[in-house]
């Protein structure tokens, strides 16, 4: 530990009210919400004490919709209406196969947004649109139990999640009426449910085994920054699979025709039942009522699902190689999602890695009770905690150059937020435009690539060829989220541009659906926009005194506080009145005076950082 | 932020970097500016944090880099960017390449995991190799300027040449 505390830029040192936060895990088949408690991270049962919401919605032709259990029950009499598994769709096209293979042909539609459309009842509904509705069944629950409004959520997404589909759940959230603090990854969130961000350094591997998708991640942490290192996985593996194999052989043992489709779903469920029984028992029943009655060994099960353990082990070798590390250098392997209740899959697991995993909190709760933690953290209730969560981008982002190749701007695994310039000129004399296209992946030519947006640079001024000097910028946020920037430098002549990915939302379309679900809701626009700007008026307030309170005296002249000072009071003013504009407009001038002071300190902070080192090491 | 890369971490500016340190100071930045620390702060925190913090990855990514670390290097000691067009008259290195290039060609009649690892592992060897002779480049820029800019370009072909093995041994997994 550093002799001198590292700096804690920006928290206030004034005490403040506990504020709500809470932790969500979208997940494909369930979601949960959770939040820290009296000090303790707990998810939130609904009024019947289930915690585990199932990931479903349904519409009726009026566009009223239900989500969980209730949406669930429709799933076999209004299959058209019913959306399972949305989280699929999340910032995919329709030509992502794998995406959408268990959506039906014509349920699906192509849009503006780059997404395709569901095709219900009451009309077409975006993904997003779908998966806003069960955040806020979530976040409902959370108001509800807690007793007030959720200040933000944290939610979780895989690691492998790219940069359209991370905006996809951000802009899900937004819609919901839900602040987002930050997304993390699913994986970081599991180890950090378990505390292991309390141990010095190391590196942890999370094993997630769901129903339809495993997914395996390499964690580096040190001094409580965590870092994903490599992840991989297998996006059609899980649970589902094992079911299905011990359905066939209920079928073979009985001598059950396959061509009955209710019989085969019915024996489905028998199976998943006795798989279940299996994890606490040596032998299970098996009974399809009058037909068949026979019984199976948890070491005849374990031999039909050992293609599946072998599988899961593949890809654990295969993301180890990516971060050039052996089994045995993990030091603890974190269970996550429902099929790691399977006692082979634990027992393989330990094989492989040399020492038994983790498995104490409940597989299936895990990754939302992590994900509460930093929720808590990031709304300013722990101030002291110096966990810090560094992620990585997935993929490589680049732009397209002459002759369909892509020139990468930055690359995958690079730690973000990150943003990097590029200076390209022009080809043809006298040319006054070009076209940018933002592409994603790791292929050196265009057509193999992801295409994410694409826009033109106008008004450049004309020049020979050679001589524009077009400077694009990428930006990635630290939750993985791209903004990219042309501009013509050489001249002066700035044009700039900020582009959205085109598998997302724009602004407006998000403002829109807002618009008309509040509509929807009955409450008044205008009294949300003004809740919204007391929001941040509080908010700028208390950074700024706390600032002044820290190093004003340090930093400012006597007539700079004095200034700063004057324009506070004006925000204060400005808060009660009942025009949004006007408190706007005072933010704005705070935050115009202070930006040099903020600029100052954020000098300060990092000055201070490296200077706890040298004292270090004395 | 007008300070350079290497005053930006507290180390010495030069080729040869200590890692552990670059390592450990960046992570102590991280944890003064990173957006997170701001997370419930005033819009204008965050916008500067979110600015620090992508200019603190973006220097840590170049001197973490051997390659980028040299051509960084080059930039700010001669106040001349490194061309990658420049065609530097280099006819041995041309062999080398040559070689390497017919090399690699040869392991895909017949890729398997254990010839491309020791092929990776031959080309880690010349990079390392490079690497040494750079640092010595650089203990005297004003003279050996030539040799700086054709290790550069040495370096580069050798990055590539790993990155189309490691590809190689991504289609083996698939």
């Amino acid at each position: 530990m550093a002799l001198l505390q590292i700096a804690e830029p920006g928290q206030s040192t004034a005490p403040h009210q506990h504020r709500l936060a809470a932790g969500i895990d979208l997940g494909t088949t369930n979601s949960l919400i959770a939040t820290v408690r009296s000090g303790l991270p707990d998810t939130l049962p609904n009024d019947g004490g289930e915690h585990l919401l199932p990931s479903v919605v349904h519409v009726t032709a009026d566009g009223e919709f239900s989500v969980g259990r209730s949406a669930l029950q429709y799933a076999g009499t209004d299959p058209d209406n019913t959306i399972i598994s949305v989280k699929r769709l999340m910032g995919r096209g329709l030509e992502d196969m794998s995406a959408i293979s268990n959506f039906s042909a014509n349920q699906l539609v192509d849009s503006d947004s780059g997404m395709p459309s569901i095709r219900t009842a009451a009309g077409d509904l975006s993904p997003v649109q779908v998966s806003a509705e069960i955040l806020r069944k979530l976040a409902d629950r959370a108001e509800q139990a807690l007793g007030g409004d959720l200040t933000g959520v944290v939610i979780t997404v895989p690691a492998y999640f790219d940069e359209a589909q991370r905006q996809a759940t951000k802009d899900a959230a937004t819609l919901a009426g839900l602040k987002v603090l930050r997304l993390i990854n699913e994986p970081t969130a599991a180890a950090v449910a378990y505390g292991l961000d309390s141990g010095e350094q190391g590196l942890h591997a999370i094993f997630d085994l769901g129903g339809g998708t495993f997914d395996i991640s390499i964690l580096r942490l040190t001094k409580g920054v965590f870092e994903v290192v490599a992840t991989g996985g297998d996006s059609a593996l899980g649970g589902d699979d094992m079911d299905r194999l011990l359905a066939d052989w209920i079928c073979a043992q009985a001598g059950l025709e396959r061509s009955d489709k209710r019989l085969m779903a019915e024996v489905l469920t028998i199976a998943r039942g006795v798989k279940e029984q299996l994890t606490e028992h040596n032998e299970a029943e098996v009974a399809l009522g009058d037909r068949w009655q026979g019984s199976i060994s948890r070491s005849e099960f374990e031999q039909l699902v050992s293609p599946l353990v072998e599988r899961c082990l593949l890809a654990c070798r295969r993301t180890l190689r990516d971060a050039g590390l052996k089994p045995s250098e993990i030091e603890q392997i974190v269970m996550v999602g429902g099929s790691t209740r399977v006692p082979r899959i634990r027992e393989a697991v330990a094989e492989f890695f040399g020492r038994p995993p983790l498995t104490s909190i409940d597989p299936d709760r895990v990754v939302a009770i992590g994900t509460a933690v930093q929720a808590n953290i990031l709304a300013g209730n722990k101030p002291d905690a110096d966990m810090l969560l560094l992620d990585v981008i997935p993929l490589s982002l680049g732009v397209e150059t002459m002759g369909g190749l892509v020139e990468k701007i930055i690359d995958r695994n690079t730690t973000i937020p990150i943003s990097r310039a590029q200076e390209f000129t022009t080809y043809k004399d006298g040319q006054t435009a070009m076209a940018i296209h933002v592409v994603q992946g790791e292929r050196e030519l265009v057509d193999d690539c992801r295409s994410l947006a694409r826009f033109e640079l106008r008004g450049i001024p004309p020049m020979v060829a050679g001589a524009a000097r077009i400077r694009v910028t990428y930006q990635v946020d630290s939750d993985g989220l791209l903004g990219v920037t042309a501009e013509e430098v050489s001249s002066g002549v700035k044009s700039t541009i900020q582009v959205k990915p085109s598998y997302g939302l724009s602004d407006e379309q998000i403002s829109g659906m807002l618009k008309s679900s509040i509509e929807h809701a009955r409450e008044d626009v205008s009294a949300r926009m003004l809740r919204e700007q007391q929001v941040d008026a509080a908010r700028a307030h208390e950074a700024v005194t706390a600032a002044l309170a820290e190093n004003g005296e340090q930093l400012l002249s006597r007539e700079e506080i004095r200034r700063i000072e004057a324009a506070l009071d004006s925000l204060d003013q400005a808060a009660t009145s009942s025009d949004p504009e006007l408190i706007k407009q005072a933010i704005t001038a705070v935050d115009n005076l202070t930006q040099d002071f903020a600029a100052r300190r954020m000098d300060a902070s990092i000055a201070k950082a490296l200077v706890g080192q040298e004292l270090d090491e004395i | 932020m007008s300070q350079d890369y290497f005053s930006l971490f507290g180390l010495e500016p030069g080729f040869r970097v200590d890692n552990v340190r670059l390592t450990e100071n960046f992570r102590r930045l991280q944890q003064a500016v990173h957006p997170d620390r701001f997370a419930s702060a005033s819009a204008q925190q965050q916008r500067l944090a979110l600015t620090r913090t992508a200019e603190i990855n973006d220097a840590y990514a170049v001197l973490r880099d051997p390659l980028k670390r040299a051509q960084y290097l080059l930039s700010t000691l001669r106040g001349l960017a490194t061309d990658n067009q420049s065609t530097v008259s280099d006819p041995e290195f041309l062999m080398e390449q040559m070689d390497l290039r017919e090399k690699l060609s040869d392991l895909d009649e017949q890729a398997d995991a254990k010839s491309l690892s020791r092929f990776s592992e031959e080309i880690a060897t010349r990079l390392q190799d490079k690497e040494d002779q750079l640092a010595d480049a650089f203990a005297d820029p004003e003279d050996r300027l030539t040799d700086i800019q054709k290790l550069i370009l040495h370096l580069q072909f050798l990055q590539k040449l790993q990155f189309e093995i490691e590809q190689k041994e991504d289609k083996l997994y698939q």
